[in-house]
């Protein structure tokens, strides 16, 4: 984020704690994208994705003024949107009969040569969401705030207050789990450390 | 795959995402050119970048409620909630509600607590009588309580009552304090 934006989102920021609603919902909108794709990246369910995003706006609005750091927006969103989205994952799985989330196993042609050949565009999208939801999380996290949030390596490593590195490397391990998943190769070696 | 292969992955990684340097694109190059393996690779990871972003924008973007709609919601939801009222108030309002709620409660426990502190005692026999001819009092010496010469005013007072008829045979009625202080409560001749 260069500096200007990040001095306008400080300024949103420190409007927001004063109580300006306008501000707030500006301050939300501008980050609304790559927070419904964590969200999602914890849920894995977008028919739920809503109901939390509402459950972390009371948690924003109720919570801004302790904020001591304007400038750090943004991974205090991403912590306070993971505990929700965790939280709500949690008391779904405490009730019967969602516990089960099921994914659906591949059935690819191991001989298929090359990537999607056979496949239409709506069921190449399914599987590679499908593919998406297997990935471990720290995966599918960063996956999800690339491709969601349309965010540089520098905005995600802020967001997830990793180094940026990590998430060069995440995401290239992310596109080979997926890239392994749908091709049906089991050859990889891109394991989860 | 060694560590060479994720080397490459990460570049074109960061060719994808647009984030490769100057530098960094022309080891690619170089690597593409040599490599008909590499070349390859980075097709097949262009087309999933591709139906990557299709997907995700399917699943996430064009989906659910709009993200005004949700902020305004959640916004009402919060505005309901009494405990965010209290919280949001003026700094001064909030600290003289503080006050007097604290001056509440502090007015509460002063009246209460003594009653709530007072030892209990075990009850004392109404008919604890006692005859004790040896003693001789004075009734004179003593001025009546108020109580006693106005019997409608009734009051409660932890005491022992005795009473003894003297070598005259006039009775006796003593008011003992718990303090072992024995005074005359009341002398009525005909007792």
């Amino acid at each position: 984020m260069t500096t200007e934006r990040r001095q306008n989102q400080s300024t949103l920021v420190c409007a927001a704690q004063q109580h300006d609603k306008e501000a707030l919902q500006r301050l939300l909108i501008r980050n609304w994208p790559w927070l419904k794709g964590l969200v999602y990246s914890i849920i894995g369910d977008t028919d739920e994705v809503d109901d939390v995003l509402q459950d972390i706006c009371v948690r924003v609005i109720a919570k801004i003024d302790s904020l001591r750091e304007p400038e750090r927006f943004r991974p205090w969103l991403a912590v306070l949107a993971r505990r929700q989205a965790l939280r709500h994952r949690q008391n779904k799985a405490r009730r019967p009969g969602l516990l089960k989330e099921e994914i659906t196993e591949l059935q690819l042609d191991e001989k298929a040569p090359r990537l999607f050949e056979k496949l239409e565009q709506k069921e190449q999208c399914r599987q590679i969401l499908e593919a998406v939801k297997s990935l471990p999380e720290k995966y599918r996290q960063v996956f999800m705030l690339a491709y969601a949030g349309d965010l540089t390596y520098g905005n995600i490593a802020e967001i997830l207050d990793i180094p940026i590195t990590t998430v060069q490397i995440r995401l290239v391990r992310a596109r080979r789990m997926i890239y392994d998943k749908i091709t049906g190769n089991k050859s990889s070696k891109v394991l989860e450390k | 795959m060694n560590m060479t292969q994720e080397m490459l992955e990460i570049l074109i990684g960061k060719y994808l995402d647009g984030e490769i340097t100057p530098s960094e694109q022309q080891i690619l190059q170089k690597r593409l050119g040599n490599n008909p393996h590499a070349k390859e690779l980075l097709e097949q990871f262009q087309a999933l970048n591709e139906r990557s972003c299709e997907a995700v924008a399917s699943e996430i973007i064009g989906r659910g409620k709009e993200a005004e709609e949700i902020f305004e919601q959640a916004w009402q939801r919060q505005a309901a909630n009494p405990f965010h009222r209290i919280l949001k108030m003026d700094g001064r309002l909030r600290f003289a509600v503080g006050m007097t709620a604290g001056l509440a409660i502090g007015l509460m426990l002063h009246f209460v607590l003594p009653f709530a502190s007072t030892p209990q005692r075990p009850p004392v026999p109404t008919d604890m009588l006692a005859q004790n001819t040896d003693n001789q009092i004075d009734a004179g010496q003593f001025p009546l309580p108020e109580s006693l010469t106005n019997p409608a005013e009734n009051t409660l007072r932890n005491v022992d009552w005795y009473s003894f008829t003297d070598n005259q045979g006039n009775q006796w009625l003593i008011e003992g304090l718990r303090e072992n202080n024995v005074r005359p409560a009341a002398y009525y001749g005909d007792l």
